[in-house]
Order: structure tokens, then C-alpha cells, then sequence
């Protein structure tokens, strides 16, 4: 484990709370199961630039429906950085990436009038930073038993969260990071139908720390892709709530319009066939395709760098 | 690295890799090792395909 700084900050937040926390560059976010069995939603910004926010769905792309230790945290597509690293996580923590966070009116449907939910809790905490409702993104879920079936059916089981049990977020950006106690436990599995706290405390970076975020750095930034607004074509974020067409903008897209080009491959009869075999199992739907096919499967297997291939 | 040469029934197959795509070839032809010209390259890399498959 890691050595981190001294504790800097140690926060309660009671049932149905949230706290929006600055987390900086090689600081240690702890989140902590106070009682146990409790669902923690969390969101986290760019402190220097709000626009740049957890990146639920890239994290999930990357990594699975569920994080783990070892796991990056990645912000949103359109910046693609590392955000956090989950350096501890207790075996009873499940994450959830899908479940994004739950709303009033979920609850009005089922008959309870105006209830405590996660959107309207996160909504209260980043305001004192003047962000508003509208800022609130998908959550990453701690300590949500969620599952899925086959047809994509998705349902909350028991809350397997023991008091105790934490979860340790490097950040490797300096981030405003807002942990919430889910609001929607009372009334389901989500938090065993009863609301309780939980500690929240940053530790200070370390010369441990800081090293491990350069290292995150070094492998995972200086790719076409991880912009910054100036890169931007567009990049004055619009004040007013009304969408207008600007008749001038032309828009670029990436490598527009593809082009091919054409290459005469030739093969023996016995080649021929054996490629006619791969048609005929529905690698492609004809001899050229199916050579095009095998030559990218073959650069993903066997030079794409850092490839996972499945 | 597969053989280069086709047998003397050779067939010509025409296929198209787009520019992301021919990307992978230039970077193949870089390295030199399955050949000079696109059409050596899409060849042999595709027989090595075929090898690593097993067919």
C-alpha cells in the first residue's frame, strides 16, 4: 500500500447528504462505510475547468461495468484523461457504472411523494461551488449490488457494504470531487432500506502518491484525442439557455470523407480457398473482405500497443 | 513469415483498406518484414492471419 500524506480533511456526511470536496494532484479521497450496508454516489470535476467531469460511460468502455483496484477513472470522451486511480477498494465494495444516479421523480412514480434522491442530493452540494442541477452527471456507484441478465434486464440486489469498508481515489488531476449518500436506500436494496452516513477524509499528497500519478501519466496521456479547449473549433462555452444555428460554421470531422484505396492481392487456389472457408463461417461476406478483416485482426493481435485483445 | 509467392493459378482479389485503415499498412511496410509493396504486405500479413488461425 501505498504511504500518503498527512489526513487533511475528515468529513460525516449524514444520510442523504453530499460534500463537494477540492481533491488535488497526488491527494488520497477516502470514502468510508460509517454504519455499512450504505450506497455512495459520487461525481468529481476539473477544479480548473468544470466542463471536464467523470466520465461515466469512457470508464466503463475502458474498463468494465464494474471498476475494481488498479482501475482508472477516466473523465469525460471529449478530454479522455486520467482522473483517479483506485488504489483500495474493500472486497465487499461493488461499483456500478450503469446504474447513473436516481431522481424524484423515480420515487413520486412509486408513490412517495417528494423523495430524497441522488440527483437532487449532488445538485445541493456542488451548488456551493455554483454549479447547477444541470452539472450533476452520472455517478459512479459505490457500494451498489446491481446485475444484469442476458437481455439486458438491470435490478438491485442486497447491499454488500461492511462498517468499515473503504475506497481510496488518487486523483491524478486536481479535481472538486462530491461524494453523496444515496437517498433511494430506504425504499429498496440499494442501501438495505435504511439510510445511513459515511466518512469521507483526503489525505495529502506524498512523494508516493505524486510518483504514482506520474506514472499513470506517462502511459495514459499524449494521445490525439486528449484535448484541451483551445484545440477546440468550438470552445466559448454558450451563456444563454436558447440553441441558435450559426449559418457560418462549417464543421470538421475527423479524416472526412474517407477515402479507399484499392490493393491487387494475389493468391493460390489453395489460398483462395482457404479464405472461402472464412466467408463461408461469416468472417466477412466475401473474399475481400475477409482479407481486409484478417489484416486489422492481425495488427490488433499482434502490434497494437497495450492491446487487450478479446 | 509466410511465404511470399503464390502458386501459378494465382488469383487477383481487389481489396480496399480505407486511409485509417491503410495507416496499418504503412506501418507494416515501415518495418520491412512482411515486405516492400502494399500488395506483399496485405498478402503476407493476411497469410500469417491464416496461419495464426490455424487454417
Amino acid at each position: 500500500m501505498l504511504q500518503y500524506g498527512p489526513l487533511k480533511t475528515e468529513v460525516v456526511l449524514q444520510p442523504v447528504s453530499g460534500k463537494a470536496l477540492p481533491v488535488l494532484r497526488g491527494e488520497v479521497l477516502r470514502i468510508i462505510q460509517e454504519e455499512g450496508e450504505q450506497c455512495v454516489d459520487f461525481n468529481a470535476f476539473n477544479l480548473h475547468d468544470y466542463k471536464e467531469f467523470l466520465g461515466v460511460s469512457n470508464t466503463r468502455s475502458r474498463n468494465a461495468f464494474r471498476v475494481k483496484k488498479g482501475d482508472i477513472i477516466w473523465t469525460v470522451s471529449s478530454r479522455d484523461r486520467p482522473m483517479f486511480l483506485i488504489l483500495e477498494i474493500s472486497e465487499t465494495c461493488r461499483t456500478d457504472l450503469l446504474g447513473g444516479r436516481c431522481r424524484a421523480s423515480l420515487f413520486d412514480r412509486r408513490g412517495y411523494g417528494l423523495h430524497t434522491n441522488c440527483q437532487d442530493t449532488l445538485a445541493a452540494a456542488i451548488g456551493e461551488y455554483d454549479l447547477t442541477p444541470d452539472d450533476v452527471h452520472d455517478s459512479l456507484n459505490l457500494w451498489m449490488n446491481t446485475e444484469w441478465d442476458s437481455v439486458g434486464r438491470y435490478f438491485t440486489l442486497r447491499n454488500t457494504g461492511q462498517k468499515g469498508d473503504y475506497v481510496d481515489l488518487l486523483a491524478t488531476i486536481d479535481t472538486l470531487s462530491v461524494p453523496a449518500t444515496c437517498g433511494s436506500g430506504d425504499v429498496g436494496w440499494t442501501s438495505n432500506f435504511s439510510l445511513k452516513p459515511i466518512r469521507v477524509q483526503v489525505f495529502d499528497a506524498s512523494d508516493e502518491t505524486l510518483a504514482r500519478v506520474e506514472e499513470i501519466e506517462r502511459h495514459n496521456t499524449g494521445f490525439k484525442g486528449q484535448r484541451t479547449p483551445d484545440e477546440f473549433k468550438v470552445n466559448k462555452i454558450k451563456a444563454d439557455r436558447e440553441l441558435r444555428r450559426n449559418p457560418n460554421y462549417v464543421p470538421e470531422f475527423v479524416n472526412y470523407p474517407i477515402t479507399s484505396k484499392p490493393i491487387q492481392v494475389p493468391l493460390s487456389t489453395e489460398e483462395l480457398a482457404k479464405t472461402k472457408q472464412l466467408v463461408a463461417v461469416g468472417l466477412g461476406k466475401d473474399v475481400a473482405e475477409v482479407i481486409r478483416i484478417g489484416v486489422i485482426l492481425w495488427y490488433m493481435r499482434n502490434r497494437e500497443p497495450g492491446r487487450r485483445f478479446r | 513469415m509466410a511465404d511470399s509467392r503464390s502458386s501459378d493459378s494465382e488469383q487477383i482479389v481487389d481489396v480496399t483498406f480505407n486511409q485509417q485503415q491503410y495507416v496499418v499498412i504503412e506501418k507494416l511496410k515501415a518495418e520491412g518484414q512482411f515486405g516492400r509493396t502494399d500488395e506483399e504486405i496485405v498478402r503476407n500479413i493476411f497469410l500469417e492471419f491464416l496461419r495464426q488461425e490455424g487454417i
